[in-house]
């Protein structure tokens, strides 16, 4: 008893080290869980179908998100999320489209600290420094010392994390709307951005690894594994790896060593996805990394977090990453870096919006759409610090599934079929195989048949079996409350001589104005090596658009701020396709 | 007189206190031209900063934060000074707003009958919408501008034949539509979700069973729609809505605070509507 309970607390506030925990086993006890959800009620469609949600959102249980003065309770980013009204701020607010899924990833460290500080039965409320807290007495670097101190002790984990579970639980509506039990394990050693986003299949969860635990990746990867070994099957998304100073996608362990198959095998395990775009910053590449891609300029945030000094680009966009484990595995064997992409916001108002509409700045976000003092501070473009101007207005996960279910959503990020957006519903699908013909992604049951013949995003090709070069079926369809679609594009990286590199192709360009509703072509590598390594995306990109800054200005006649751009191309990004010449 | 005046005890505690008086008065109108920027506020500033900007100001933004602080007090106390908060619908509105925030106060937590009765008391918030089962022929927009066309030539031979099928329309480009071609109990969100909020939702929605409606218009492109059955909306149960029963009780309860809060403060006045 009195093991357990020391265990669970190092769990969460890192007195002693994971492994000494987890050797005692079933010593930790999971929380229960009340509820089991079923997904008997979802239709299922075995062509799949596209959901579009948010895997990254704070809210009032983040520390970070007090003490910004954020109230917004789990229970209300849920309702928000599914379509329902809310109170923020005074004003009744409602999303126009709701979302199909979506898991609230609260940090791990001090979870539930601000509730405790408000609760007037709760000790912490008593103490000085709990008072001083809310009185927002004390100093922002203070503030950081504290989210890192001991303080959490006194919280009681247990019941902060069920409380997590059986709301996620209780929210839950599979064919409508999807939960997923999750938190944030926020690591950043010297301003370097290591977070992931741990999110779990079922319905229950043991009590989350925190970065006080340890800000090591491998160390999470290990309770993940072991979570794993005891039936609780679980994932991690990094994120802001534009943020990580070149540490998130390095060619190096997190102690120094170089990257070996065991490691390489463990990462892609545990994280077989990544966050290319959310409110601070895209991190697919830059035009310094791709001077070759006249659309790598978008959305880019090129600082460390909070001190905004420009971090180092190699190792920090996905593209790059992608190249490095084709040249990491073909050192070692297997691939770190094999992962799909998705997109989600990292908003920490706990109300979730991606249209450019609601976007207003970030933190503020929907109170600088109601409040026009908080629009002028958000759209100043002179502050040499930090330009709220510059956050973007979030993006989405999008993810082909056969049915809004947890089991089904999960196992497709699992596999890789996700998708990322900037914001808008832009549906993109990819399948490469050897034997497409023209007609084949127009003609009755192509889809059955391209997942018969070949591999959807996310995976790799099949075994090549003639001499011929491989192909991909490109399918787009826009967002039919956003603009037409401008250009579908493959992107190409690829192993030549130990070194990766890589070419943007132009699939199809829309000839019509206000651009096209649906793309569907057949795309072949004009320039394929059957013995080079490869690595394939589709990027899909709307006409043009006013940005959210132009938006918001216009409506409030303010000054159209003048550091970032009027208009903005919103994109869609697939999971990548790999070719191994071993296979 | 002034001798008088000297001797008086009252016309001393008068004169002395309307001294007294005058001077606090003094004081108080050169207190009310002085600004005290105490460390609290810095601090506050900073935090504010840091709140809208996720970085701590430096020595000389802090400064900037002070001098920006100090102007907008100046221009707040001079325009109370004159009176500009008495008529003005935004400052009215936000008064208004901030002490109906303070009325509603806390619910406390309901027992799930009461929160069965909420539901059996409020079938209207709960109704599932209507449901439509139909298929569709898509003609995609891209084929220089025939698909209306195209829609139409389809539906005159649905129309003419006495299937439903693809046998009327084999030169569709269904397989290419971001969507089913049937969809077997769909309600207004569902197909918001895939036609986006068009003219064929519309359509749709309102069609009878067994007709075919003229070429109906998406996002995508033109299509031949057959409405084949309609279910209507009903209340889904309690046990499917529990949560959001909750969600909709406490709103509520916090409304009826804040309405009998107002009702007994307007017992206090008398009003009179003039003619």
């Amino acid at each position: 008893m009195m093991t357990s309970t020391v265990c669970r607390l190092a769990l969460t506030v890192a007195l002693v080290s994971l492994a000494g925990c987890a050797s005692e086993g079933e010593e930790i006890a999971p929380v229960a869980s009340p509820l089991k959800t079923t997904a008997a009620a979802a239709a299922e469609n075995p062509d799949r179908e596209a959901w579009f949600g948010e895997l990254h959102i704070h809210t009032t249980q983040s520390f970070d998100a007090f003490i910004m003065g954020v109230r917004t309770t789990p229970e209300e980013a849920y309702r928000f999320a599914r379509g329902e009204t809310v109170e923020f701020m005074g004003q009744e607010v409602t999303r126009k489209r709701p979302l199909d899924f979506m898991a609230i990833t609260d940090h791990a460290e001090q979870m539930g600290l601000g509730d405790a500080l408000i609760d007037p039965d709760h000790p912490l409320s008593q103490t000085q420094v709990g008072k001083d807290i809310v009185a927002g007495k004390i100093p922002s670097t203070e503030l950081g010392k504290i989210s890192r101190s001991n303080i959490g002790d006194q919280l009681d984990s247990a019941s902060v994390w069920q409380r997590v579970v059986t709301t996620a639980n209780r929210f839950n509506d599979p064919g409508r709307f999807t939960t997923f039990i999750a938190y944030e394990w926020s690591s950043m050693p010297n301003y370097a951005n290591l977070h992931r986003n741990v999110i779990y299949r079922g319905d229950d969860a043991p009590p989350p690894f925190s970065a006080l635990d340890s800000d090591r990746p491998e160390d999470l990867w290990h309770f993940m594994e072991s979570n794993r070994a005891r039936g609780y099957e679980n994932l991690a998304i990094p994120h802001n790896a534009n943020s990580s100073n070149g540490l998130m996608y390095d060619w190096v362990q997190s102690d120094g060593r170089p990257i070996d198959e065991a490691y390489a095998q463990r990462r892609a395990l545990n994280e077989p996805l990544s966050e290319i775009a959310q409110t601070k910053g895209t991190s697919e590449t830059t035009p310094e990394l791709s001077p070759g891609d006249r659309f790598a300029e978008f959305e880019l945030m090129r600082e460390l977090m909070l001190s905004w000094v420009p971090g180092k680009q190699g190792g920090s966009y996905v593209r790059d990453a992608l190249g490095r484990g084709l040249v990491i595995a073909d050192k070692v064997k297997a691939n770190p870096y094999k992962f799909g992409f998705i997109g989600s916001t990292d908003t920490h108002s706990g109300l979730n919006t991606v249209r450019e509409d609601e976007w207003g700045g970030h933190v503020s976000t929907l109170a600088a759409v109601v409040e026009r003092d908080l629009a002028a501070r958000s759209l100043m473009d002179d502050d040499p610090f930090f330009e709220t101007v510059r956050t973007s207005a979030g993006a989405l996960a999008g993810v082909w599934a056969e049915s809004n279910t947890r089991e089904s959503l999960f196992d497709a990020m699992r596999r890789r079929e996700t998708f990322a957006t900037s914001g808008t519903r832009i549906k993109v699908r990819l399948f490469g195989g050897w034997d497409f013909a023209q007609g084949d992604i127009n003609s009755e049951g192509w889809v059955r048949n391209a997942y018969r013949t070949g591999v959807p995003m996310g995976g790799d090709l099949p075994v090549r079996n003639k001499q011929s070069a491989p192909r991909f079926l490109v399918w787009a369809a826009r967002d039919p409350d956003s603009v037409g679609l401008e250009r579908a594009q493959i992107v190409k990286v690829w192993l030549d001589a130990g070194q990766h590199r890589e070419k943007v192709f132009d699939v199809r360009v829309s000839d019509r104005k206000g651009g096209d509703a649906l793309i569907r072509e057949v795309w072949t590598d004009p320039a394929f090596d059957p013995d080079q390594a490869a690595v394939y995306y589709l990027r899909v990109l709307e006409t043009e658009s006013p940005r959210w800054s132009t938006l918001l200005a216009r409506r409030l006649n303010l000054p159209i701020p003048k550091s970032v751009p009027e208009r903005i191309q919103e994109r869609a990004w697939s999971s990548p396709i790999w070719y191994s010449p071993t296979t | 007189m002034l001798a008088r005046l000297a001797k008086d005890p009252t016309a001393h505690f008068l004169i002395v206190g309307g001294l007294l008086a005058a001077g606090v008065s003094a004081w108080e109108e050169r207190r009310d031209y002085r600004i005290v920027v105490s460390p609290a506020d810095v601090e506050r500033l900073s935090g504010s900063y840091v709140q809208q900007f996720g970085t701590a100001p430096s020595d000389e933004r802090r400064q900037w934060l002070i001098d920006d602080y100090v102007s907008r007090e100046v221009l707040y106390r001079e325009a109370l000074r004159r009176g500009l908060d008495s008529d003005d619908e935004v400052v009215r509105r936000r008064m208004v707003q901030k002490l109906e925030f303070l009325l509603e106060g806390t619910a406390s937590e309901p027992d799930p009958q009461t929160l069965r009765a909420f539901h059996r008391a409020n079938p209207g918030r709960y109704r599932d919408d209507p449901r439509v089962r139909f298929h569709h022929f898509f003609f995609a927009d891209d084929a220089g501008g025939k698909a209306r066309g195209r829609a139409a030539a389809c539906i005159a031979r649905l129309r003419a034949a006495s299937y439903r099928d693809a046998r009327a329309c084999p030169l569709s480009d269904t397989p290419g539509f971001p969507g089913p071609a049937r969809f077997e109990r769909v309600d207004r969100a569902g197909l918001v979700r895939v036609f986006g909020d068009t003219p064929l939702v519309a359509a749709v929605e309102k069609a009878d069973v067994g007709t075919l409606p003229e070429p109906l218009q998406s996002a995508y492109g033109w299509h031949a729609v057959v409405i084949e059955h309609r279910e209507p909306g009903g209340t889904r149960p309690f046990e499917a809505v529990s949560e959001q029963v909750r969600g909709d009780y406490l709103a509520n309860a916090m409304r009826e605070n804040r309405d009998a809060a107002v009702t007994e403060l307007r017992d206090r006045y008398d009003v009179i509507v003039a003619d």
